[in-house]
């Protein structure tokens, strides 16, 4: 009885939750004029509250809308999609191996790079923000989306949590490996990559979830409206085109949902990592 | 030999992801800190000049107090909440697992949408004649505005919850799971009520968890500036006018002293924390 | 529960490789459906220069000078050998008269005038003998008056003479009746021969005067008979032009080389007294004429240089001489064409450029558009969009100072030698649209 009357009550905040992904999918079928029906008050400015309902008359319209229509939509896509998969390309490529370097081996200055690391991970992004920027300005990287992506990929969150599945690998294994002769490369490929893989994978798939969502970075060094990623994009679609903009919203978060979905048990393991193992 | 290669390789495997480290943020910053020096006219030595102006600029001072009793509220708040439903699952997760997956799967949906994406929701939800105004009606409450004004700080705690939550539950849920059985067994056996089992055994055992959550917490709460920028741009209502909108403001108006200035404070004031806090919770 | 994840995951990894593939295809989709609707333009700078109006006509070539072929009227044509626009040589012959009507013709008028003749001379010996008959009537007549008047004279002298000597005889005495009676008998004898003394002399007067004007009505009509003689004198010219012709065998010739312009004497017809056709001179120059509609003269002053073409040949220079307004409104323009040898009564075409107007910017009329009245171009513009740079048509309002068929003289703030103004396009471009450049 308790547990039921639990269950209850934690339905509500699990509604609350998927709230706003509710709105994105019924408005995405709804009518314009459905719409500007519901939404008047605060698009008109009339009497009365905007009410919210499940569409009398679903329509795609607004897809056919958008994803017909308008090609500065997949032209915002896109350049989300490239940020993120040049961010992800260079997490594999440089964070992985630190995380392992970390993980792995003792040197001079490990604990330095450690507590540069983690600072690093805790630092608001203002506080590089003027030390990017001018940089990037000397590099003539400004204004492109290697702005966004050069940094991103190696930012310190990554590395940091698949150092934390890294840890967890016995050094015994790796001892013994390389007793049997096998040079440290192929340990890294043979056994550190295939056990951590859960956690490279989950550390990635977080990565994904945050370039998708990416904000500040874009919006500070990034000037070309054509290069916008679509979280600078979406803000700027006006309420009197409703449907598009929550359609476009909608589109725009599929990516990050689908893989959610997918990657769901990693992302806990993700979670997990990043703040109990240790 | 050998040791000496051991000792070695890790460099190699760490080098070039530090190499970016260096380049990206670490050189560039001691760029800043050189700036912060020198005054934005010609560039000669200004001494603590941009200091003064930063901690002196009331704007900043306002952002500031704004965005640390923001964290002192919400940090908190998001913890207690999480943790609470983080009890409520693990309560149900014997008879009703399947349930129970389910539901967390539904807390963690926030984490994964992007923030651009649901900031419209927000927008039409907080707006003056928006739905949470409507449904208050629908209880008698007459509405307000809930972007101006400290109302606008609820926003903003509402939203930094609703983001987080899910994640932070997660983390509750990992903590609880790591500590084992044989302590609870123990403890029943002692004849301890479920609450002295939680407040005397539990949260103890998951002491470096409670410090990660309180991290992570404080991490995610810088973030939230994400979401109070797209609902309400550049200049939003006093309460939740942040320390970022101050720095991007600045950037905007370029004035690249006080942004050099203050983010050197910012790094110390923030390196700080980290510290005292691990020292208290170490303690 | 694995399971379950393990489908989901799976579901889910194949429904992101979909969703990915769509979002590729879609991108694609979008982009040709917006490269379909974006209209194509052509652009063009505009050119900084002065509008002029060039009025087009066909026009015809007239001879200055024509001359006119006259033939002696009514007689009968035969043939005619030239037609409108045939060159001819001087002594040509342009046609040829049937010669048994101008030789009954020509009989004709001998006889006439041989009639005449006779008249005139029967006329002149009756005159003549009027004359002498008058003249020896003013003789006779003057010869008598004058007898009259002497004898009357003689008379009143002698009644005065008597009437006198009576007087003396009496003298200053008282008189009788008798003698009374007698002395006023004796005056009255002398004032009715003094009466009919200066009687005979008006008399004389008249009767001269009578004869003087006998004689000379006499003498008018003597000569009359004399000035008879132009009339006589203009047959005998036409006998003489008749026998010319016949000498020429009845053929007409023309005075002087040249082309002919117009025939108007047929064969099988008679000739009139009007010309029998028209022979222009084409040495005395040409005259371009044409016609134009009363909007284009207004933009046409006397002195403007126009350019005549006629047979692939082109003149240029050719001043406006004249501007005459026609009955119906349309203008004349008249042209004097040297140093060509062309032919009268041909056709040309002229090229009349007015005085150009200031300079300006100009843009093809196909790039002036309208909205309530006032005019605007559609200039392109550079325009940093979510897409990149694009080109959008941007409305530059314009006022036209000056226009003519193909250009128009605007000016508008905004232009610029930069300015790249839309002429064409292969949609409706409205201000604001978006665009793309025709690639050739």
């Amino acid at each position: 009885m308790k547990r039921k009357l639990l269950l209850c009550s934690l339905c509500i905040p699990a509604a609350a939750a998927v709230l706003p992904l509710i709105f994105l999918i019924t408005g995405s079928v709804t009518g314009n004029l459905e719409i500007k029906e519901y939404l008047s008050p605060i698009i008109f400015g009339g009497d009365g509250y905007a009410v919210w309902r499940f569409p009398v008359y679903p329509t795609f319209r607004n897809f056919v809308e958008l994803l017909l229509d308008s090609p500065e939509f997949f032209q915002m896509f896109w350049n989300t999609q490239k940020i993120t998969i040049g961010i992800l390309a260079g997490q594999i490529l440089f964070g992985v191996p630190a995380a392992w370097g970390l993980a792995s081996y003792e040197f001079p200055g490990k604990k330095m790079i450690y507590r540069i690391y983690i600072l690093l991970m805790m630092m608001p992004f203002q506080v590089t923000m003027l030390s990017e920027y001018l940089q990037l300005k000397s590099l003539s990287l400004l204004d492109t989306h290697w702005a966004v992506i050069l940094p991103g990929m190696f930012a310190t969150f990554t590395p940091f949590l698949i150092y934390r599945f890294f840890c967890d690998i016995p050094k015994e294994l790796l001892e013994a490996a390389r007793m049997d002769g096998a040079g440290e490369l192929r340990i890294f490929f043979s056994i550190g990559l295939p056990i951590g893989s859960s956690g490279v994978i989950a550390a990635l798939l977080l990565a994904f979830l945050t370039c998708q969502s990416m904000l500040e970075e874009p919006l500070t060094f990034i000037e070309t409206k054509s290069r916008f990623p679509l979280s600078l994009y979406l803000p700027q679609i006006d309420l009197t085109q409703a449907g598009f903009a929550i359609c476009a919203s909608f589109v725009a978060a599929l990516p990050a949902v689908i893989l959610f979905l997918m990657g769901q048990d990693y992302l806990e393991q993700g979670i997990v990592a990043a703040g109990v193992k240790s | 030999m050998n040791k000496m290669k051991k000792k070695y390789t890790g460099y190699f495997f760490i080098l070039p992801a530090f190499t970016g480290v260096m380049i990206f943020y670490i050189l560039p910053f001691f760029d800043v800190i050189r700036r912060s020096f020198t005054s934005v006219y010609g560039g000669g030595f200004a001494g603590i000049g941009n200091y003064t102006a930063v901690l002196t600029n009331g704007a900043f001072l306002k952002a500031a107090a704004n965005t640390v009793r923001f964290t002192l509220l919400g940090i908190p708040l998001l913890m207690a909440l999480s943790l609470l439903l983080a009890l409520g699952l693990t309560g149900i997760f014997g008879k009703y697992r399947q349930a129970a997956a389910l539901l967390k799967s539904t807390f963690l949906v926030p984490m994964a949408l992007p923030a651009a994406s649901v900031v419209l929701f927000f927008r039409l939800l907080f707006h003056g004649k928006g739905f949470f105004n409507a449904v208050l009606s629908w209880f008698g409450f007459s509405g307000a505005d809930w972007m101006s004004g400290m109302r606008a700080l609820f926003v903003l705690i509402f939203c930094y919850i609703w983001k987080n939550a899910g994640y932070t539950t997660v983390l509750w849920m990992a903590g609880f799971a790591g500590v084992p059985e044989s302590v609870y067994e123990a403890a029943k056996v002692d004849g301890a009520g479920a609450w002295n089992t939680f407040w005397h055994i539990t949260i103890p055992m998951i002491r470096p968890v409670i410090f990660m959550i309180a991290m992570i917490s404080l991490l995610n709460s810088f973030q939230i500036y994400r979401e109070v920028w797209l609902l309400a741009g550049n200049y939003p209502a006093e309460p939740i006018y942040l320390v970022q909108h101050v720095f991007h403001n600045w950037f905007l108006s370029l004035s690249m002293d006080k942004i050099a200035a203050g983010a050197v404070l910012l790094c110390i004031f923030v390196a700080i924390l980290i510290e005292f806090l691990q020292r208290i919770w170490e303690k | 529960m694995k399971e379950n994840h393990k489908k989901i995951r799976r579901m889910a990894a194949k429904a992101l490789a979909w969703f990915f593939a769509a979002m590729v295809g879609l991108t694609i989709v979008s982009r040709a459906a917006a490269s379909f609707t974006v209209p194509r333009v052509i652009t063009k700078i505009p050119e900084y220069q002065s509008v002029s109006h060039t009025v087009y006509c066909d026009g015809t070539l007239l001879a200055k000078r024509e001359m006119a072929i006259v033939a002696e009227a009514d007689l009968l044509i035969d043939t005619v050998f030239v037609s409108v626009g045939q060159r001819i040589e001087e002594g040509q012959t342009v046609a040829s008269l049937n010669l048994e009507d101008l030789s009954e013709k020509t009989e004709l008028l001998r006889e006439e005038i041989r009639a005449a003749e006779q008249e005139r001379e029967a006329q002149q010996t009756n005159s003549s003998v009027a004359l002498k008959r008058a003249k020896e009537d003013l003789e006779t007549a003057s010869s008598c008056a004058q007898r009259a008047v002497d004898r009357a004279k003689e008379e009143a002298e002698s009644a005065a003479a008597a009437y006198q000597s009576y007087q003396n005889m009496l003298g200053s005495r008282d008189v009788t009746e008798e003698e009374y009676r007698q002395s006023v008998a004796l005056l009255e004898e002398k004032k009715a021969k003094q009466e009919a003394y200066e009687q005979a002399q008006r008399d004389k007067e008249t009767a001269l005067r009578d004869a003087n004007r006998a004689m000379e009505d006499a003498t008018q009509s003597a000569k009359q008979s004399d000035v008879k003689q132009p009339g006589a004198g203009q047959r005998q010219k036409q006998l003489e032009r008749f026998e010319a012709l016949l000498a020429a065998k009845g053929n007409i010739t023309a005075p002087t080389a040249g082309m002919i312009t117009e025939v108007i004497g047929r064969a099988g017809q008679k000739t009139t007294d009007t010309a029998f056709c028209m022979i222009a001179d084409p040495g005395s120059g040409l005259l371009f004429s044409a016609q134009v509609s009363r909007e284009d003269a207004d933009l046409i002053e006397i002195g403007d240089t126009m350019t005549l073409t006629h047979n692939n040949q082109k003149v240029e220079d050719v001043t406006v001489g004249a501007l005459k307004t026609e009955s119906d409104g349309s203008v004349t323009i008249l042209a004097d064409v040297v140093g060509t040898d062309w032919t009268p009564g041909s056709s040309a075409k002229m090229e009349l450029s007015g005085k150009p107007s200031e300079r300006g910017f100009t843009v093809p009329l196909s790039a002036l558009r309208s909205q309530d009245g006032s005019y605007y171009l559609l200039v392109l513009q550079e325009t940093q969009t979510v897409l990149g740079t694009q080109k959008m048509a941007v409305r530059v309002d314009v006022t036209v100072q000056e226009k003519n068929d193909n250009l128009a003289l605007v000016e508008g703030g905004g232009l610029s030698g930069e300015s790249e103004v839309i002429i064409d396009s292969d949609r409706a471009v409205s201000n604001g649209s978006q665009v793309r450049l025709w690639e050739k």
